[in-house]
């Protein structure tokens, strides 16, 4: 019989493939460790930048030739609103990721996401208000832009009601990922309600074709979304450490990171 | 000095409006700030006292 020739994989060492390297957070510890690492950069960031882009959109840009000096409103709602409607997108995209692979973290960056992205919808609401009175003459309107901007809002308190409601934390991930799925129907229907009805609420100033503003308006709004984006981003991040500590702390990584900070 | 600071913060009569909404801005960032720092250190604080 002849002599059988070894190949590269004949020569590869017996067990599992190694894991690919995206995974790698998904455990609990190196989340929270990364998460530790990551913060103080965001909040510095967040402080910063949010300082800048208040500070050149309230006092630097020039006044607005129809609006005048409400529209700096500007600088507040159109990030909260943005905020608010990528945050809800990413919670149904982890509860997605949570509900297909059974991955604990991803059930817990939803819930993170969910009190941040209520409370800039409810602040866009609010400014928008603002905005409507003066330049509108009304602080609400039942249009397409402002009533599905509701409807967010309410998704958001019925999935914190609907995951503060179940006892069994597992069940109720499972639940919350379902609304949370069901819900980000709304958010295309958000961003096109001012192209598919004739609304009161004006058309997107920025679109991938260009903007229709002034460049330093343009700027402040820029450094407030930037910083307003990381401050969500830590506030996410967080809430989600907080959670991972809570949901494993029985764990002996949570035992070893009490005893450390003692 | 204080005439143009004024003027600057009535922001053309609509001063009520604008600070209205840089300050629900300032309330929800504050608060939230807050809570997330107490319950962090609440959860550190429960897993201290649990008997190992």
């Amino acid at each position: 019989m002849a002599a059988r020739t070894v190949t590269p994989l004949d020569a590869a060492p017996p067990g599992p493939p190694p894991r690919l390297g995206w995974t790698r957070f998904s455990s609990p510890p190196r989340f929270h460790a990364l998460c530790t690492r990551l913060l103080p950069v965001l909040w510095t960031l967040a402080a910063l930048l949010s300082l800048a882009g208040l500070v050149l959109g309230l006092g630097v840009a020039p006044t607005d030739a129809q609006q005048g000096e409400v529209y700096r409103i500007l600088f507040v709602h159109v990030p909260a609103a943005w905020i608010g409607m990528v945050c809800y997108l990413a919670m149904a995209f982890w509860g997605g990721i949570g509900l297909a692979f059974n991955t604990r973290l991803a059930f817990l960056v939803m819930r993170a996401l969910a009190p941040t992205g209520a409370a800039f919808t409810a602040l866009c609401l609010w400014s928008g208000a603002l905005w409507g009175q003066p330049t509108w003459g009304t602080w609400w309107v039942w249009d397409a832009r402002l009533t599905s901007m509701l409807l967010l809002l309410f998704l958001y308190a019925g999935f914190l009601a609907l995951v503060s409601a179940i006892d069994d934390p597992r069940r109720a991930d499972r639940a919350g990922a379902v609304l949370a799925l069901g819900g980000a129907v709304n958010v295309p229907v958000i961003y096109g309600s001012v192209l598919w009805w004739n609304t009161l609420h004006q058309g997107a100033s920025i679109t991938p074709r260009g903007a229709s503003m002034a460049a330093p308006m343009l700027w402040a709004l820029l450094a407030c979304s930037l910083g307003l984006w990381a401050y969500a981003a830590a506030a996410v991040l967080s809430r989600a450490r907080t959670l991972a500590l809570e949901r494993e702390r029985g764990a002996e990584w949570v035992r070893r990171l009490a005893e450390a900070k003692r | 000095m204080s005439g143009g600071w004024l003027t600057w913060a009535a922001m053309g009569g609509h001063g009520g409006y604008v600070w209205a909404s840089v300050g629900a801005l300032a309330v929800l960032v504050g608060g939230e700030v807050v809570a997330l720092r107490r319950r962090h250190r609440r959860a550190l604080h429960d897993i201290a006292r649990r008997p190992s």
